[in-house]
């Protein structure tokens, strides 16, 4: 790999002396002048060359031109233009402080995103954090990946989830980055709210195909998310209160535009409202016995869940910044029940569990030269899920007091230590260079139990029973060393390619697993408007989420590949036309064909409750393809913005190895199979003070095995066989024709909201209400289905009961900015 | 004012977190409903076949099937029909040890096939059976199981009521051996199973185990004392009369018996939202279900009704209980 990166230094080096004519180059920060934000993706073009670049993820651009006149054009959307005119005859810094412009609609955007026109990035799409605040949504909480759902090629599970299902791919083959970092449990609430607090993002960029070198370890999707550096000039911020939960940001410099901080809080308080509830109702549930909620200051139960985004920046000088990135984030599920029983016994019975993300990182961002910059980052990500259950039990015998106590724990989790270096070189304008190298250790705790008991068993008389024990408490680690390099190259004034390759080994239970994956991505403009794209991408992915349902449990396992199960791999080729009408819309149709192998699928019957020992036995291998065409059309600008998608997709597994035979080695249908999804988000501006927005998404229905038919049992009494209790009912075994072989309900929902806007007569304060309505027309759509005996279907006391989860839910939340 | 508070909390709660279910309707006319047949030839007993289609899962009968044909052959001889009762066909062949046997049925230009024997009978022997308290009020069952050399031994054992013929459970096993650390539950397939009908009734499975299941891998050049504690008393709100009539049900089983249980254990196990459907797939080409020989023992158990009263004092009287544990311990 070393002689890779060499070779690379060496030809950038050597590229401008290609050129005869002598070259300088120009470089800088763009940043918003309000603020002191750095852009990301912001455009320098030189109007007289037609040269150009992007700025990076530290909103730094490079751009080499040669020694003459230049008229430089800076455009960000959602900005004015800025121009500068200069005499290019030595090497020169030049920042720019674009101001945030109040008429889109007269700004021409020629911005360069991922996988717009003129990028040569296909599959990829950026979304902005007021795009992602103008969809109306659940219980008003503005959602990142609820949005990117909305998305061509980017799937919900189920309904109120946010899990994403990309291209074919399941939900562990996301790549959740937080300012470089992984996320690995990106879901509060078993899933309806994810972990992304949208006030402290700044940029959103989701990767479907095409990948780019410097992504890698997961095969469908690389959602990379920046987060806020925070106001170099003042102290602003906002609080927020919604429905079921509040927020409040903060941002502003400690040293006057050299350091900053922004952090973001959120927390649920459904918790809070639910004491007093709980208070009155748990009494009524005891079933006979006297149950009341413990008096010792614990609740008697609740959940919860709260987030934290801290970041704080320290701009050295103009060569050297340094990022400290902060995040963690913790669901709390939790309940605590005081017993009496008739046997002079009182019980206290506890439960608790708490799962969640914490992050934390450095990165020194340092501008080598005017053409080369360098990232270095320290940095720590783990996930944990605990679980902890104890009985006490005091018991009043012959006038003793005996105390038992019974305690279980479950823990399990993943952490990860990173070093990474990054470079981003740009020896000319033709060339925007990255390479680069990590190396990253995990710790999987699949799973660890533990028990402690202390017994007294008045029964026999007094005998006692103890122990405590661990199991499953083997710790595993996992080396990943990774090197990767990729160019981004204008091939003259109509092609551009990005090329690279991304190098891994993963090194596991005395297992090395080598791979070199090539990436590459490219796009031939036809006219000024229109270009046509495509890409392929070689992906593996060393680790599996042991799922136990098709929602997002915190119960889910992180597990590495072993010795017997081998890293999942995909081969994705992309194809499309993309067409940008500046001023009006954009425009993209996309085709993609994707091959996968070494997929696990669990066996018949196997159940990951608790079995994360041997997990390997309860898992087979296969294959999979997926294929499909996604469309979008986009407006940003103008008073009516949003966009229209639609996808057209299939996805296939087919496990049919010797001896890991499912569907007796036949094609199924994937679980997140789906044929047809359409979206469509409107937005629309109605005066300065107030926009509206609707959104209807319309779905075809999901594959889920179900059994419709039965047979009996075999007995070897030939009455149980007219014994309908037996033979009818309860001795019968289900008949599933294929796996998957049911579809379930289409799926289709309109949601609707308003926000209202309002300056105060206070200099920077405004206030924003938030009024939505989800599901409008209360569209019973299915969440899961399945036999119930509780109610009457024709003449029979079973039935299939569709489950619907949330109704038409009105919701409101308000919004101080100051 | 607090109660109208706590009232427009919990209105507003339920609202928010308000699910619907919905009965669904399904053209249960384009489901395909497969052969099923299912037959057990148990030594001593008459043979018979029980051959229908599958059912939809909303039906509460499987409908006999008309025009069927069914052919056995024992020993490569032609058995012929004796009665028909529903889904049931009976033969005119009583199952003997060693037998083996092939049968063939039809329907509707569907066929299905299958061979099985079936197996020696070994003979229990010192079976015993007390009362036993600790914690839960158990039946403590007793016998010696011994290796028959060059013999690849499968055995199914349960406990029945005499009277009912139900099921007790089985809250657990012990094989007794000289080397400590070996468990016989961990061994290829031999475990402990539950029953598919009680699974069916508890949708998490049951929490208590109803049969062993053991193959030669633990039974091969070992001898044992079994030991069995069968669960009495389950309900706490109601106190039952004891039982004292108990038998101990020994079947030595065909290999595809032996898998066929395994494979109905799996999915009763399966049946919860934390795991994959599972199929259960029997031996028998173009048709569901089970075609397998077995050589059943009932040996009937006879406890000491000295031991404890008839009827345990009520739970309401906590003094009188632990007295008679007490006594029952001596």
């Amino acid at each position: 790999m070393k002689h890779i990166i060499k070779l690379l230094t060496l030809l950038a080096t050597l590229l401008p002396a290609l050129g005869m004519a002598q070259t300088f180059t120009i470089s800088g920060t763009i940043t918003d002048r309000s603020s002191g934000e750095t852009l990301i993706g912001a455009t320098v073009l030189d109007t007289r060359s037609g040269k150009g670049t992007v700025t990076n993820v530290n909103g730094r651009y490079s751009l080499t031109l040669k020694a003459d006149s230049v008229n430089l054009r800076i455009t960000y959307i959602g900005y004015e233009v800025a121009l500068n005119n200069l005499k290019l005859d030595r090497n020169t810094t030049l920042n720019f402080d674009l101001k945030p412009s109040v008429q889109l609609d007269e700004v021409v955007i020629t911005a360069e995103k991922p996988g717009d026109t003129r990028s040569s990035q296909m599959s990829a799409m950026q979304v902005t954090v007021e795009q992602i605040k103008a969809v109306p949504v659940l219980f008003g909480e503005a959602d990142l990946i609820k949005a990117l759902q909305l998305m061509p090629g980017v799937q919900s599970g189920s309904e109120g989830n946010s899990g994403m299902y990309v291209r074919g791919g399941g939900p562990d083959e996301n790549l959740f980055l937080l300012d470089g970092i992984p996320l690995y449990n990106v879901n509060h609430l078993g899933g309806f709210f994810s972990a992304f607090n949208t006030d402290a993002v700044k940029n959103v960029t989701l990767y479907k195909g095409s990948f780019p070198a410097r992504f890698g370890g997961r095969l469908s999707s690389v959602l990379d998310v920046t987060t806020n550096n925070g106001n170099d000039k003042e102290l602003h911020g906002n609080a927020s209160i919604g429905l079921i939960s509040a927020k409040i940001n903060l941002e502003g410099p400690i040293i006057k535009e050299r350091t900053t901080f922004n952090v973001s809080a959120r927390r649920t308080y459904a918790d809070l409202i639910l004491i007093p509830i709980f208070t009155k109702m748990i009494p009524s549930m005891s079933n006979g016995l006297s149950t009341s909620l413990t008096n010792d200051g614990d609740l008697g139960a609740g959940y919860y869940f709260y987030d934290l985004n801290a970041k704080v920046t320290h701009k050295f000088n103009d060569r050297n910044r340094l990022y400290a990135t902060f995040y963690t984030g913790l669901d709390d599920a939790y309940g605590t029940v005081q017993m009496v029983s008739s046997l002079m016994e009182d019980q206290n019975l506890g439960f608790h569990n708490q799962w969640g993300n914490l992050v934390g990182a450095l990165r020194w961002n340092y501008v080598i030269t005017p053409k080369l910059f360098f990232d270095l980052t320290a940095a720590y990500t783990q996930y944990n899920n605990v679980i902890t259950g104890n009985i006490k039990k005091v018991a009043q015998i012959d006038g003793d007091e005996d105390i038992s106590t019974m305690k279980g724990d479950y823990n399990s989790g993943i952490k990860d230590i990173t070093l990474r270096a990054d470079f981003n070189y740009n020896p000319q304008p033709e060339h925007d260079v990255r390479f680069g190298t990590y190396l990253t250790r995990h710790f999987f705790t699949p799973e660890v139990m533990s028990a402690t008991v202390d017994y007294i068993d008045q029964v026999q008389m007094g005998s006692k029973f103890k122990m405590d024990t661990t199991i499953n408490s083997s710790l595993v680690p996992a080396t990943e060393m990774v090197a990767y390099a990729e160019d981004d190259w204008e091939l003259g004034e109509r092609v551009k390619l990005n090329f690279g390759l991304h190098a891994s080994g993963f090194y596991v239970d005395d297992t090395l697993y080598p791979s070199l994956q090539p990436r590459v991505s490219g796009r031939v403009m036809l006219t000024d408007d229109i270009s046509v794209k495509a890409g392929y991408a070689y992906m593996k992915q060393y680790m599996h989420l042991l799922s136990t349902t098709s929602i997002s449990m915190p119960t889910d396992l992180w597990v590495p590949v072993t010795r017997n199960i081998k890293p999942m791999e995909s081969h994705q080729i992309a194809a499309g036309i993309s067409y940008s009408r500046s001023g009006i819309a954009d425009f993209s149709i996309e085709g993609y064909y994707k091959r996968m192998s070494n997929l696990i699928e669990y066996k018949d019957g196997a159940s990951f409750f608790g079995t994360s020992d041997g997990w390997e036995n309860l898992v087979v291998t296969g294959d999979g393809w997926a294929y499909g065409i996604e469309f979008l059309a986009q407006r940003n600008i103008g008073n009516l913005t949003g966009w229209i998608g639609y996808t057209y997709s299939r996805t296939t597994h087919l496990f049919d190895r010797p001896g890991q035979e499912l569907n007796e080695g036949r094609p199924f249908p994937a679980k997140y199979d789906r044929h047809h999804d359409i979206s469509i988000v409107l937005s629309y501006k109605i005066t300065s003070n107030i926009d509206v927005s609707a959104t209807w998404v319309y779905s075809s229905g999901n594959a889920a095995t179900l059994a419709l038919q039965k047979y009996p049992v075999a007995f070897d009494d030939p009455e149980y066989y007219n014994n309908p209790d037996l033979a009818g009912r309860h001795g019968s075994l289900s008949y599933i024709s294929s796996r998957n072989n049911f579809r379930m309900p289409d799926y289709h929902r309109l949601d609707i909201g308003a926000n209202f806007h309002r300056q105060f007569k206070r200099k920077n304060m405004h206030r924003t209400i938030n009024v939505s309505i989800y599901n409008v027309y209360n569209r019973q759509n299915p969440y899961m289905i399945y036999p119930s005996r509780r109610y009457q279907y024709r003449d029979y006391n079973t039935a299939l009961v569709k489950l619907s989860l949330f109704p038409i839910l009105p919701s409101a939340a308000y919004t101080l900015y100051f | 004012m607090k109660y109208l508070r706590v009232l427009a909390l919990i209105a507003l709660t339920a609202t928010l977190f308000a699910s619907c279910e919905e009965v669904m309707e399904i053209d249960e006319s384009k489901i395909e409903s497969p052969l099923v047949l299912n037959a057990m030839p148990s030594n001593g007993q008459q043979m018979f076949v029980n051959f229908t289609r599958t059912r939809f899962f909303l039906a509460d009968t499987y409908k006999p099937l008309s025009n069927a044909t069914i052919s056995l052959l024992v020993n490569n001889t032609p058995v012929a029909v004796d009665s028909v009762s529903g889904c049931n066909y009976f033969f005119g062949y009583t199952a003997a040890p060693g037998d083996s046997l092939r049968i063939t049925a039809s329907h509707n230009g569907q066929t299905a096939t299958a061979s099985t024997y079936v197996p020696y009978m070994p003979t229990l022997n010192n079976v015993s059976a007390r009362l036993d308290s600790s914690l839960f009020h158990m039946v403590m069952i007793k016998f010696q199981l011994a290796d028959i050399a060059d013999l690849h031994e499968m055995y199914h054992i349960n406990v029945v009521e005499r009277d009912s013929g139900l099921r007790r459970n089985i809250m657990t096993g012990g094989f007794d051996t000289i080397d400590t650390t070996f468990n016989p539950y961990f061994i290829c397939n031999d475990r402990l199973i539950t029953d598919p009908s009680v699974a069916a009734f508890q949708p998490f499975g049951g929490f208590f185990y109803q049969r062993i299941l053991c193959s030669d891998s633990l039974i091969d050049g070992r001898n044992y004392n079994v030991t069995l504690m069968v669960l009495k008393l389950v309900d706490t709100t109601e106190v039952k009369p004891f039982s004292h009539s108990y038998s101990l049900n020994f079947e030595s089983v065909t290999p595809e018996r032996f898998d066929y249980l395994c494979q109905v254990a799996n999915a009763s196990n399966s049946n919860t939202m934390f795991a994959e459907p599972s199929q259960v797939k029997g031996n028998i080409n173009g048709a569901l279900g089970v075609f397998a020989g077995t050589a059943k023992q009932l040996i009937p158990l006879n406890l000491d009704s000295t031991i404890a009263p008839s009827t345990p004092p009520m739970i309401s009287d906590p003094q009188a209980v632990l007295d008679a544990y007490r006594r029952l311990c001596k």
